[in-house]
């Protein structure tokens, strides 16, 4: 059952209403009843103590000459008066005459001792002296039974009753009637802030119905309904707006940075080319530190040139459309593992290849995923008698986690969060060659699928790396 | 005259009924017992209770009343059967507003200062010439037997039983200006049967 804050204002209304009248109706009735009670009760013992007067006046010779018989031939014009049920007359404080003839001992005082009346068991009883030229010569006792009152007050009980009935369903019918007019401007306030908040149009507007509070509320509604609208209608041209400028920028960006690649390579080849020709043209080297700085220069050149490969691809990644399908990961990562052979065909690398999930997702991107991962591994395992590289699939968090572990170097969890920046690097270049893109170029796939990806390192005890993006299946679940 | 009999006989029979209750008996017959002396019979310890009773019942013309501060006089002609029973009934009484005196008559001419004679068995001689001064000066005559009534006294004693009831001449009282309650006429023993007459 709801409690009465939370049922619907049309109902609280409609109880409001009856209650209020039920209330107004019982007071009247209980009013009314108490009313006729204390009436009643007043003209009872009124009506008695006129009929103890009348008998007792008419019985003083009776008293006076000793004469219970004619005593009695008074009270048995009681028998007219059914509800009178008991009289006595007593001769000072003595029994005198009673009715009915034999009426038990019980009934009436032993001994009366002034006037007085008393309501009890449904009985009037009243006692009065009779009087003989100011001499107290006697008592009568009456007893009426009130059972004329209790069948009145029964019968006003039914009438009450069905009267109340019959106005608890004409209040009913009214309150039906007249709550709609207070609710339904409410209602249909209510209903235009459920269309409003299910459909976002701030369009509509709330229908007045009069010039009360509630039209009034509906007013300010309606108002703020517009401004909103207006700020949402300004809103939305600005987003666009914007969104169309750093559309523009970024393009403009992404074919800066393309050409500047792309205009970058050439020269960089030509260096190569020529650093080449040079050397074969030296002929046998004469000058060993001449080769050693062709070499250098012809080193630096490449170097440049796979960076401005990586940055080419880097800004590609941020321009391409992903195309999502799905993708045998464990294929991609063997076929990625079979690719970096010739690399570690003079170490002593142990790869263990768990099953992966399959996953929705952009194949030629995640591919490159798994190449810029396994290469790092390969890389930073090299001062390692042997290394162990685990591609491997986990749930944490109830979340399925791609995981590519090894026992390389590490590095210190302190740098993680530079881990994923563009030339951001945590080895010197002397050490371990890189562009300082690779985990960058990553970590923005992983952000284009809508994954994550994150590390855990220590110094000289090997890195993890994991990932996962939505579309990944649970571990277990095939 | 058929109900007054009806009426009297049950009444009779109530009576027996009530006088065989011992208890009932006693309770009648004690009441006027306790301001009497033992020596008094009870009959006319009841009959002295009525002669004070009957005053209440009775309207006297406002001439043959006593004047406002005279007192109320109830006369005992002949030989007084109720000793001074009858004195200490009415003891502080009051009559009609006033205050009540038992005399003990002596002469005829005295009769004029009562409101109420009663005229003792004993004056039987003289019955007919009292109750013709009383007549005329609307004095209520109460005497004893059924012959007292029969020859023009207005409320006569008769015995019902072991009971005291009185008989009202209801034409004398009348001739004599007093009106007689019909509540006390109504306790009026019947009439003797035609027979006795």
């Amino acid at each position: 059952m709801l409690s009465f804050r939370d049922t619907p204002i049309q109902t609280k209304l409609t109880r409001l209403m009856l209650l209020i009248t039920a209330i107004a109706l019982l007071v009247t009735v209980s009013v009314f009843i108490a009313y006729e009670v204390v009436i009643y009760r007043q003209s009872s013992v009124q009506e008695l103590t006129t009929v103890a007067e009348v008998i007792g006046r008419n019985s003083t010779a009776a008293l006076s000459f000793d004469d219970p018989e004619d005593a009695i031939q008074f009270l048995e014009a009681l028998r007219a008066t059914p509800h009178i049920v008991a009289a006595r007359i007593f001769k000072g404080t003595a029994r005198f005459a009673a009715y009915p003839e034999g009426l038990p001992d019980t009934e009436g005082p032993r001994q009366p001792a002034g006037e007085g009346y008393r309501f009890v068991d449904g009985h009037l009883e009243l006692i009065r002296p009779i009087v003989l030229d100011q001499a107290r010569i006697g008592f009568i006792y009456v007893k009426a039974n009130l059972d004329a009152m209790y069948g009145r007050l029964q019968l006003y009980g039914v009438i009450a009753g069905l009267m109340f009935l019959i106005s608890m369903l004409v209040a009913y019918a009214l309150a039906r009637s007249f709550q709609s007019r207070i609710s339904v401007p409410l209602l249909e306030l209510a209903k235009t802030a459920q269309v409003i908040t299910e459909r976002r149009d701030f369009s509509v507007r709330a229908r007045k119905f009069g010039r009360d509070e509630f039209g009034l509320l509906t007013d300010a509604f309606n108002e703020m309904l517009a401004e909103i609208h207006a700020l949402n209608t300004k809103l939305e041209q600005r987003v666009r707006d914007r969104t169309a400028d750093l559309e523009s920028a970024n393009r403009e960006m992404e074919a800066f940075t393309y050409t500047v690649s792309h205009d970058l390579r050439a020269p960089l080849r030509h260096i190569d080319g020529y650093a080449e020709i040079l050397g074969e043209a030296m002929g046998k080297p004469s000058d060993p530190e001449a080769v050693e700085c062709l070499q250098k220069i012809r080193r630096s050149a490449r170097h440049l040139g796979k960076l401005v490969d990586d940055l080419l691809n880097f800004s590609r990644l941020g321009r391409s459309e992903l195309v999502r399908l799905p993708v045998q990961l464990t294929a991609l990562a063997q076929e990625e593992i079979n690719r970096l052979r010739p690399e570690t065909q003079h170490r002593q690398v142990e790869w263990k290849l768990d099953p992966l999930p399959e996953a929705d997702c952009d194949p030629g991107l995640m591919q490159q995923v798994f190449a810029n991962l396994l290469s790092n591994a390969v890389k930073y395992t090299r001062s390692r008698e042997k290394a162990v590289i685990e591609i491997t699939q986990q749930a944490q968090n109830g979340e399925p986690v791609i995981c590519v572990r090894d026992n390389g170097v590490g590095f210190n969890m302190k740098y993680s969060g530079k881990l994923f920046g563009v030339f951001q690097r945590l080895h010197r270049a002397e050490e371990f060659e890189g562009t300082g893109v690779g985990l960058a170029s990553v970590e923005r796939i992983i952000r284009k699928h809508g994954g994550r990806i994150w590390a855990e390192a220590d110094v000289g005890k090997g890195a993890a790396f994991y990932f996962t993006i939505p579309g990944l299946k649970n571990p277990g679940r095939e | 005259m058929n109900h007054a009999l009806l009426r009297a006989r049950s009444g009779m029979t109530a009576a027996r009924k009530i006088l065989r209750r011992p208890l009932c008996a006693a309770v009648f017959l004690l009441i006027p017992l306790l301001h009497s002396e033992p020596s008094i019979d009870t009959e006319q310890r009841v009959k002295a209770t009525f002669l004070f009773n009957f005053a209440q019942f009775v309207d006297w013309p406002d001439s043959a009343l006593p004047a406002r501060g005279a007192p109320f006089v109830i006369g005992i002609l002949g030989k007084d059967p109720f000793n001074t029973f009858l004195d200490e009934l009415v003891r502080g009484q009051t009559i009609k507003e006033r205050k009540l005196e038992i005399r003990r008559l002596k002469r005829m001419e005295e009769i004029s200062e009562c409101q109420v004679v009663f005229v003792s068995d004993s004056e039987q001689a003289r019955f007919d010439r009292v109750i013709a001064r009383c007549g005329t000066n609307s004095i209520l005559t109460v005497g004893e037997g059924d012959q007292f009534a029969r020859r023009g006294g207005m409320i006569a004693f008769v015995p019902a039983g072991n009971k005291v009831r009185f008989r009202i001449n209801r034409e004398a009282a009348e001739s004599a200006s007093l009106s007689i309650s019909s509540k006390l006429l109504r306790l009026s023993a019947n009439p003797p049967a035609p027979s006795y007459r």
